[in-house]
């Protein structure tokens, strides 16, 4: 390897600097999701069985975004790809949440998630929330992929509309892949 | 880990001094921890983002380091990221996964690394001299892209820079054969055997792939023109062989003259 023997300190401490604050700035934005957001139960639907595993993550799609509301707003406000919106949830007393209405401005009180239009196709969700996919631990998705309905989300909602996933749940039950068994 | 990566291989390779090597491949590491930082934060938060993010965002915390440290390998991990970049870039924007746009492919292709190359060269004649081993590794790998993305619009009109017509693969030809031709000239004038070679090759690569491009044009010849064309590759690897031989001799003649 070459190199210049004058390196500025002043100069490597601010990129060292800057990189520390990159990397804090994700964790603090995803902490603060996770900590202050509001804990929602978001139903998912079957995926082709083809797609649902690439690599070590499961893909996830929810019944949210698959309701006929979202399908007639993209097309009554002539959204395309990338266009953002926001989808308002209502709560039951099992938190589980349902969609209730959308809006294209960020509502002030309420809860809902940031959603923008995919690309749709075999390739990409119609909608995209942010929380598409869940990293398991090495060789684990096929026993998720297995389950065919019944698998909710626990996901934590900020005031922003940002949406982290923090559990995967099966019939009520959360699902632990430190067992050898996840069912 | 990219931070006690770079900052140990600064310590060991600039301050103590004696295990430099051991420090620039700190460094290197670093580099590299940064995309690996990137992905596990991803994996951590269940994060939904794509190749293409990770791979710019790898890219813009990489090019600081690079610039800082001057490291041809540091400015090819950059340079190569961006490019992967805007592969992944035109791969998002395209419906199916397997299907690009190749006209549009070509053209990018042709049009950035062509930029890179041209920016390179002038700001490293210019103001750039402290930087010129990241800058030459910049140039020298657009150049092989500008190269390659040329060499394939000369394959196919569809493929050409300007569009579908004989006229415009004739262009194209002539594009690829100055680039090479003019590339050559700046290399030789520089003694920069590294770009002459380059230029070597895809001059070699342009002659037999039009070669084996015109023996499929004219096959219902006969097999009579693929024997000719191995007959002709003979001729010149024989003249080559024989030069050198020639060359050795005329050397061991001279060494026996001076030893008697």
């Amino acid at each position: 390897m070459e190199k210049n023997n004058k390196i500025s300190p002043k100069v490597l401490f601010s990129i060292l600097g800057a990189l520390v604050l990159c990397f804090s700035g994700i964790i603090i934005i995803n902490e603060y999701t996770l900590v202050s957001g509001e804990e929602v139960f978001l139903k998912t639907v079957p995926v082709d069985p083809r797609d649902i595993l690439r690599g070590d993550y499961v893909i996830l799609r929810y019944e949210i975004e698959r309701n006929e509301k979202v399908k007639t707003f993209i097309a009554q406000e002539k959204l395309s790809a990338g266009d953002v919106f926001y989808l308002i949830l209502n709560k039951d007393e099992k938190d589980l949440a349902t969609l209730d209405r959308l809006a294209l401005e960020m509502p002030k009180e309420a809860l809902y998630i940031k959603g923008a239009v995919g690309k749709g196709g075999w390739r990409g969700a119609a909608v995209e929330l942010g929380i598409g996919k869940y990293f398991v631990p090495e060789k684990r998705g096929r026993e998720v992929e297995r389950i065919r309905g019944g698998l909710t989300v626990l996901v934590s909602v900020d005031k922003l509309g940002k949406a982290l996933i923090k559990d995967l749940y099966y019939k009520e039950k959360k699902i632990d892949f430190k067992n050898d068994k996840i069912l | 880990m990219p931070v006690v990566g770079i900052l140990g291989g600064y310590y060991l390779s600039y301050i103590k001094e004696d295990f430099k090597k051991i420090g620039d491949a700190f460094i290197f590491l670093g580099t590299l921890f940064i995309g690996a930082s990137i992905a596990l934060l991803g994996q951590l938060y269940n994060m939904d983002g794509s190749v293409l993010s990770l791979l710019v965002w790898w890219c813009i915390l990489t090019i600081p380091v690079t610039f800082l440290f001057r490291f041809k390998s540091l400015a090819f991990i950059t340079i190569s990221l961006f490019y992967l970049s805007i592969f992944y870039l035109l791969d998002d924007n395209s419906f199916f996964h397997w299907w690009f746009d190749e006209e549009q492919l070509i053209r990018i292709f042709t049009l950035i690394p062509f930029s890179i190359a041209a920016v390179s060269y002038f700001v490293r004649k210019t103001v750039g001299k402290n930087f010129a081993p990241v800058l030459s590794v910049f140039a020298l790998v657009s150049l092989k892209l500008l190269f390659l993305s040329l060499f394939v619009g000369t394959l196919d009109e569809e493929l050409s820079l300007l569009g579908r017509s004989m006229g415009s693969l004739i262009f194209q030809h002539i594009l690829f054969l100055g680039a090479v031709f003019l590339v050559m000239w700046l290399a030789n004038k520089e003694y920069n055997l590294v770009l002459r070679s380059t230029t070597f090759f895809w001059l070699g690569v342009f002659l037999i792939a039009k070669y084996f491009d015109w023996v499929w044009s004219y096959q219902q010849m006969g097999i009579s023109l693929v024997l000719f064309g191995c007959f002709l590759m003979l001729l010149v690897y024989g003249y080559i062989k024989g030069t050198k031989y020639c060359e050795t001799l005329k050397k061991e003649g001279l060494q026996a003259e001076n030893n008697s």
